[in-house]
């Protein structure tokens, strides 16, 4: 029985009043109600099929959702353009802050008081990575879509902060590499590749054999170029005078290279000369090599990470660079 | 040149004088669909779930008055200018002038 008399303007009306304060849910409803009946008057009287009249008059309103939220003032968006720049510097500023100091926490307490292996360490450091990361942003998302929702409507599109010319970053982007600073890096780089060939070629007493010579050649010399190969990107970072995206990605890809080439080697107990034996040759005593193969490589992999992710912020902060 | 480009463009030249043309329109007063259709006839067209949430909000910002009409058969909600819609309106109008002296002055400085 009612469903029969239940119109279609019946159910657009309530479905667009259902959602608005009830002071002027009433209102709406009755204006709206007539002003559908008018446009339907207006079309059956221009020739049209009352039902089709009804139908083309309620089509032509849209969606009831969007019509509530325009009699309601509500946004149609979850962070607007006001906000959004806000948001986005608070979210960058959290990430960046917390999540290196998650990752070292959680590296060093793993390492240190249990004794899982390096694929459980590094596995269970990404997995808390991504749910810490996943957590910080939705609720900073969340914060941010609740005053966006509390403000009223006159001051949406306004930002939270006045920003002022003290806010520019203090480094100027042009040169922002030292000439110490790459003096160093290359001589550093280029003495632990020279070690580590060194080592690998096999020496006599009385230096000591820390690193194992039977490893295979091929990567003896891979790993020994890409350790030389930093120092040739020093020079190339000091030629441009900063941190180019590129070079930002060659250091990225020789570092994930060198850490994955040193950890598996590590692994599969290919790297290390037998120490506990060599040191009790050499110095007449058992020594007790408390430190553990995950130790070792935890920290190979932190300083590879180190050193990767500040060459990317380097290249990031020096995009915009004018002459360079 | 890209008709949607164009459109835009166009739209959003026109956004605010819909309050303009409400304002002088409603000097006299009108129900909603009325409205519309005036406007329409006069060169302004206005989508309805636009234009009627519009003038609940001009309402709610006092710068329209609003009276339930219950002689005819069907109640209409009638919204006429108010005071303060008046003092609005003749900043809207004089904005307006300026706006179009000022670009008429632009493109006579072209021409030279």
């Amino acid at each position: 029985m009612t469903r029969q008399t239940t119109t279609l303007t019946d159910r657009y009306v309530w479905t667009v009043t259902q959602h608005l304060p009830a002071e002027t849910a009433t209102d709406v409803a009755r204006e709206l109600r007539a002003t559908i009946l008018d446009t339907v008057d207006d079309l059956v009287a221009g020739g049209e099929d009352p039902a089709r009249a009804e139908r083309k008059a309620l089509t032509d309103l849209g969606d009831p959702a969007v019509l509530a939220r325009r009699y309601g003032g509500r946004p149609g968006h979850l962070v607007g353009p006001g906000l959004y720049t806000d948001y986005v510097r608070l979210l960058r500023l959290l990430l960046a802050v917390v999540l290196p100091i998650v990752l070292v926490a959680h590296l060093v307490a793993r390492v240190l008081a249990t004794d899982d292996g390096w694929l459980a360490i590094l596995g269970g450091t990404a997995s808390l990575l991504f749910n810490v990361g996943v957590q910080l942003t939705f609720w900073v998302t969340v914060t941010f879509v609740v005053i966006e929702r509390s403000r009223p409507e006159e001051e949406r599109g306004r930002s939270l902060t006045t920003w002022d010319p003290d806010q520019l970053p203090e480094e100027t982007p042009a040169r922002s590499v030292g000439l110490g600073e790459t003096v160093w890096s290359v001589a550093f780089s280029l003495a632990l590749a020279a070690l580590v060939a060194w080592q690998f070629a096999g020496v006599e007493a009385p230096a000591i054999q820390v690193l194992n010579p039977q490893v295979d050649v091929v990567w003896k010399v891979t790993l020994v170029a890409l350790l030389a190969l930093d120092a040739v990107l020093a020079l190339g970072v000091w030629r441009a005078g900063r941190w180019t995206p590129s070079a930002a990605a060659v250091n990225v890809a020789s570092n994930v290279a060198a850490a994955a080439l040193i950890v598996w080697l590590l692994t599969s107990e290919q790297l290390l000369a037998d120490l506990p034996q060599v040191l009790s040759e050499r110095f007449g005593a058992t020594v007790d090599w408390g430190v553990s193969t995950a130790v070792t490589a935890a920290v190979v992999v932190l300083i590879a990470a180190w050193d990767a992710v500040d060459s990317v912020l380097k290249a990031r902060r020096s995009r915009w660079a004018g002459p360079s | 040149m890209d008709e949607s480009l164009i459109g835009g463009h166009l739209q959003e030249l026109r956004r605010g004088t819909v309050v303009l043309a409400c304002l002088e329109t409603l000097e006299r007063p009108h129900y909603g669909y009325a409205l519309m259709e005036t406007l329409s006839g006069s060169g302004f067209p206005v989508d309805g779930n636009t234009l009627y949430p519009l003038l609940r909000r001009l309402e709610k910002q006092g710068l329209l008055t609003s009276e339930w009409n219950t002689d005819e058969s069907r109640p209409r909600k009638f919204y006429r200018t108010s005071d303060d819609g008046h003092l609005l309106l003749d900043q809207l109008r004089a904005e307006w002038r300026s706006l179009d002296a000022a670009i008429t002055s632009l493109d006579k400085g072209n021409d030279r």
